[in-house]
């Protein structure tokens, strides 16, 4: 087998270079207009959160939380990573386009890995310095601005992210549940031709909907007498290391999903027709 | 080299090519011709790998094409009907596209850009059809590549161009290099191609150089067909008729291919 016809780094760096060049202002303008709505984000968290009206009328300084700023870090991060995503492969949204990007002298490993590295592994981390920079920012000026006088920001660093307190374990399971959610989108990106973000959604919520009612089913089947309507009853157990069996079960899901989702994206590519 | 083997392919459901063999030989340029729906693009979008068969077995120079192998794609380019027109000057198009084609010649490109007075620092998106189509089929012979799949090449061309794109194409195209040229405008190519392909009812009716048809068939206007009484093939015009007789001492005409593709598409025995 020529491992050459599936991965050469020359053609890669040649196609990354193609991309980078191709969609460069589609990417800037993105990453500006992502800059702009995350620090008049920001400001608005700072000047928002409930404790600080509490606190406010008591007269006293609030330490904004390093924890409000994670939380709104991860959730604004997977909106983010939901659109990044979900518009990767922007050449299958036209037929035209599609000939083009799939009669291109590169391997469909490099074109899937092209995307899984500009959309997953380099806006991660990208994402997390904008945010980082962005709050600074508008620290910076919302204490200048002085118009809520007794706000402490503690002075985070980029990684204070990752210092969120919680098990090792579920920072791992957390890490690759985003990876196996980014999959999901890129599996949606290849197989969708047009409106493939909002075909995106409506799978998903078709999916989960279904698995709703799926659960909603069985527990009306084993559990007739405990639920009522549409609720759900779910059995679980403690496992060995304290932890619970239904969660053991969604960690299972949100790790490996991904080692299914992500083959089959590029399954996908490879039988890519026009 | 091109070699299908018994290639069957159904396009949305509906059979579109049932057991087809070719096989195509590179240092020569092909007319592919066929009614509205034969399935010309389909068999080019094969050859290229943008379609899977059902069944059958394609090669091209030992590459199964939907595997689109980079070494196979760098080999191939195909100038679609339906172009695509990014938001790019023409300079920014060759430097981005080129560097994928090992053998592109960046002055061969001036110079056919030249002589369809296209120049580079026009947009894609603000030229006209024909211009991208003169663009694309610029930019196609510039690559160099061994096979080259040309779709209504001359589809948007004005008089002008069209002979200039003849005269390019004429010019550029290697004895090693294979072009397949998918039109409806025979009158446009007659003078270009080696060889005929002629596909209809899903299977190929016709695949004859130029030279054996000319050896074997004899094309002429007549006033009355009276005169004649082994026409293989007739059809009224404007001068009287235009028929097809089987060529007698070494008399050769010159092939209207109008009126060789009527007579295939409408089942009559050709004895080649």
């Amino acid at each position: 087998m020529n491992l050459q016809q599936y991965f050469d780094f020359n053609r890669f760096y040649k196609l990354l270079k193609f991309d980078l060049s191709f969609n460069s202002k589609k990417y800037l303008t993105f990453l500006g207009v992502l800059i702009i709505v995350l620090f008049i984000l920001d400001l608005i968290l700072l000047d928002s959160t409930s404790n600080y009206r509490i606190l406010e009328n008591n007269n006293r300084a609030y330490f904004y939380r390093k924890s409000d700023y994670q939380v709104s870090l991860f959730i604004t991060f997977l909106i983010a990573l939901f659109l990044v995503v979900s518009s990767s492969f922007p050449a299958f949204r036209k037929k035209e386009s599609t000939s083009n990007f799939l009669l291109l002298p590169a391997s469909t490993f490099e074109k899937f890995l092209i995307q899984f590295f500009i959309r997953i592994l380099i806006f991660s981390p990208l994402f997390i310095l904008i945010f980082w920079v962005d709050f600074k920012l508008a620290s910076i000026i919302y204490n200048l601005l002085d118009f809520k006088k007794d706000i402490l920001i503690p002075d985070f660093t980029v990684w204070d992210v990752f210092s969120y307190k919680m098990k090792l374990s579920d920072k791992v399971v957390i890490l690759l549940s985003i990876l196996s959610f980014a999959s999901y989108l890129l599996v949606n990106a290849v197989h969708f031709k047009k409106n493939a973000v909002l075909k995106t959604i409506v799978v998903f919520g078709i999916f989960a909907f279904t698995v709703f009612l799926l659960n909603v089913i069985l527990s009306h089947l084993f559990l007739p007498n405990e639920v009522n309507g549409f609720d759900v009853k779910i059995f679980h157990r403690y496992l060995e290391n304290g932890l619970r069996s239904d969660q053991f079960c969604v960690y299972v899901i949100g790790l490996f999903s991904s080692l299914f989702l992500l083959p089959l994206t590029y399954f996908k590519l490879k039988e890519k027709q026009v | 080299m091109i070699c299908a083997k018994e290639i069957t392919f159904n396009y949305k459901n509906k059979p579109l090519f049932k057991g087809l063999n070719l096989n195509l030989e590179c240092g020569n340029i092909i007319g592919l011709f066929g009614k509205n729906g034969a399935g010309k693009t389909s068999l080019l979008k094969l050859i290229t790998g943008l379609l899977k068969p059902n069944a059958g077995d394609f090669q091209v120079e030992n590459y199964t094409p939907f595997d689109r192998y980079p070494d196979f794609l760098r080999e191939i380019y195909f100038v679609s009907e339906e172009m695509y027109q990014p938001n790019l000057t023409l300079k920014k198009y060759i430097n981005l596209y080129a560097s994928f084609y090992a053998n592109f010649d960046k002055s061969k490109m001036q110079n056919i850009l030249e002589e369809f007075e296209l120049k580079d620092s026009y947009k894609l998106q603000q030229i006209s059809f024909g211009q991208k189509k003169k663009f694309m089929i610029a930019f196609a012979l510039s690559t160099n590549c061994k096979y080259l799949f040309l779709d209504e090449p001359t589809n948007g061309l004005d008089i002008p161009s069209k002979s200039v794109f003849r005269k390019v194409l004429v010019n550029s195209v290697d004895d090693d290099q294979l072009v397949i040229i998918s039109t409806h405008q025979v009158k446009d190519i007659e003078n270009l191609i080696d060889d005929i392909v002629i596909l209809n009812d899903g299977k190929i009716a016709l695949h004859k150089d130029i030279n054996s048809i000319s050896e074997k068939i004899q094309f002429k206007s007549v006033a009355n067909t009276t005169n004649f009484d082994d026409i293989i093939y007739q059809e009224k015009s404007v001068e009287g008729y235009k028929i097809m007789l089987p060529a007698k001492n070494n008399t050769e005409t010159k092939i209207d291919l109008e009126l060789l593709f009527n007579a295939v598409v409408s089942h009559t025995e050709l004895n080649f």
